[in-house]
């Protein structure tokens, strides 16, 4: 019973933790823009995250080990370096966005600018970090994520032709708006969105934090294939509110606000209430994530002492970077860049960097040294290869697409 | 099995192997650069000939058509009784400091000919109304009149449609 109720703590805590500010932008994004037209590219990419998600959580259950600090040793320092300091810069961009959406949710409550709410949740940030426990640090915003249900439910309450919305996300067509260009950015965005890089290194260092073993393969692998879709459908069910909701009135997304405003407009205060909790927590949980990525990938590059399973005096080096980092992203936040511009970046440049990320969990995953019996099969190899495929196609389209749209203009 | 860290050696570079570093350093920072540039908000380019400009004037009036129907919609929302004073205000500000964005970043592009300069006369005037009309709705929502938000939001229909208008007009 005990062991039941671990594993569907875990799934929910993966619904909740599974949507952050990349997945609530670029979903709200596309739904207002094409509608339901790319929708199975968020399908494609919640695949593509559960393939891997599972293979690092495994390479961390047998090695005891963390991806980067596997990086490192089979590729060696020099292209472990490239990998470092592409993810690192990411990583980065996308702890900014993390914090400046916590920011604009919490500006959306008080009216107070989010410029002066940013350095003021970094501390938030790091204060949780510093003083909870892993595990509970987890939980508690996965769990408070699940506030984003109220998505879902507001498409139901809009009373939607389902037919209609299941043609669009079957039959996908480029309107005569659009160019294919556009069509494609706005696809890899919701792909970089789905596979962001800072997930893997947070999953698998996460799995070391808590002393994975082969016992909790199970676990790992209920909390990716069940936890990982449901959470999807939350990032569909944003995808179709904005489509419902906003297109039809020639309404396109700058804003975080805007995002809220169909379920303010369908559920009333209560649903906007829960609404902004939801996004409260995902951008909060996904800040702690980030900020903890970016001390895990540099500390496990360079063999320090990290993690919050030692006490912080013992992992002050990797303790510093965090906070440094944090720092920094407040810095870049409050220099005037837009945050949902810096949002979208974050994940159209992670689309083009992801190679690095996965390409070496595939390479260790099927090393039997690190992983003995429990190395890739013939199914995980095989959708392992097709999605690499996949990532390096989308890898080398990313910038020429940036620059021939001028970033989805 | 557990295999041992290794591998901390650095590789050494020749001069030769230097030059394409700093290259490949050059190529990355100017990347950089150009992404760093798109996060401003609405970054400006020229526009040397009257269809580019026209263009430019139908993305700024469809990107102020997107921020006038968020105003109406936040307006329904706090007529019904739907939302919170902060939440609806913040949206009519947001929409409100995006159509004046929209509208200094067009009038910063240089209109090639005079055909270009009527027709920056024509949508500056649209938007300057609709602006008007944001900044309106947006002092009533500060002020906490939520059940009469649709009232003040009424000359944004107009505004909403005279900008259609154009859009469709000089949609090619």
């Amino acid at each position: 019973m005990k062991k039941v109720f671990a594993v569907a703590l875990g799934i929910l805590t993966a619904i909740g933790g599974f949507v952050d500010i990349g997945d609530l932008v670029a979903n709200a994004e596309t739904g207002a823009r094409f509608k339901m037209n790319l929708a199975w590219v968020v399908i494609v990419g919640v695949i593509g995250i559960c393939v891997y998600a599972e293979m690092s959580g495994r390479v961390a259950a047998e090695s005891g080990r963390a991806v980067f600090d596997l990086v490192r040793e089979r590729l060696g320092p020099g292209p472990a370096l490239v990998n470092l300091a592409a993810s690192f810069f990411i990583n980065m961009l996308t702890l900014t966005a993390e914090v400046a959406g916590v920011a604009l949710a919490l500006s959306l409550v008080t009216s107070v600018n989010y410029l002066l709410l940013m350095p003021f949740t970094a501390f938030l940030v790091w204060v949780v970090i510093w003083r909870l426990p892993f595990g509970l640090m987890e939980k508690v915003f996965g769990l408070l994520g699940l506030a984003l249900i109220v998505v879902a439910v507001t498409v139901v309450r809009i009373g939607p032709d389902w037919n209609s919305l299941l043609h669009q996300a079957t039959h996908p067509h480029i309107s005569h708006d659009e160019t294919p260009f556009t069509y494609a950015y706005y696809g890899i965005a919701l792909f970089g969105a789905a596979m962001t890089p800072y997930e893997v290194f947070f999953f698998s260092s996460g799995a070391v934090e808590e002393k994975w073993s082969d016992s909790d393969l199970a676990t790992n692998r209920a909390n990716v294939f069940i936890g990982f879709p449901l959470g999807g459908l939350l990032s569909l069910a944003l995808m179709a509110g904005a489509s419902l909701a906003l297109a039809p009135r020639g309404i396109s997304v700058d804003a975080l606000s805007q995002v809220a405003l169909p379920t303010a407009f369908v559920m009333g205060k209560i649903g906007l209430a829960i609404l902004l909790v939801g996004i409260f927590a995902a951008t909060f949980g996904a800040a702690l994530e980030t900020a903890l990525s970016a001390g895990y990938t540099v500390a496990q590059y360079l063999g320090w002492q990290w993690g919050k399973f030692v006490k912080p005096r013992d992992a002050a080096r990797f303790h510093a970077l965090v906070l440094g980092t944090l720092i920094f992203a407040v810095l870049i936040g409050i220099s005037g860049v837009d945050p949902i511009k810096v949002t979208e970046y974050s994940i159209v440049l992670s689309a083009a960097a992801l190679p690095l990320t996965y390409f070496p969990i595939l390479v260790i995953a099927n090393d039997p040294d690190y992983m003995g019996e429990k190395r890739n099969g013939r199914l995980a190899n095989t959708f392992g290869f097709a999605y690499l495929v996949i990532l390096i196609v989308v890898s080398v389209a990313t910038i020429p697409l940036m620059i021939i749209t001028k970033a989805g203009a | 099995m557990r295999p041992d860290r290794a591998g901390y050696v650095s590789n050494s570079h020749s001069s030769g192997k230097d030059v394409g570093v700093n290259r490949r350093t050059r190529a990355a920072a100017a990347v950089l650069a150009a992404c760093c540039a798109g996060c401003v908000s609405h970054p400006v380019g020229p526009a040397r000939t009257y269809g580019k400009y026209e263009g430019k004037a139908v993305t700024t009036a469809e990107g102020v058509v997107s921020a006038v129907q968020t105003a109406r919609m936040a307006a329904q929302t706090a007529s019904k009784g739907n939302s919170f004073g902060p939440y609806i205000g913040t949206v009519a500000s947001e929409s409100e400091d995006a159509a004046s964005g929209l509208q200094g970043t067009f009038d910063s592009i240089q209109p090639p000919d005079a055909r270009a300069d009527n027709l920056r006369t024509r949508l500056d005037k649209l938007i300057a109304d609709a602006v008007t009309h944001l900044a309106d709705l947006r002092v009533s929502l500060r002020r906490g009149e939520l059940a009469d938000a649709t009232k003040t939001a009424r000359p944004l229909r107009k505004d909403f449609k005279r900008l259609s208008a154009f859009v469709d007009e000089h949609k090619s």
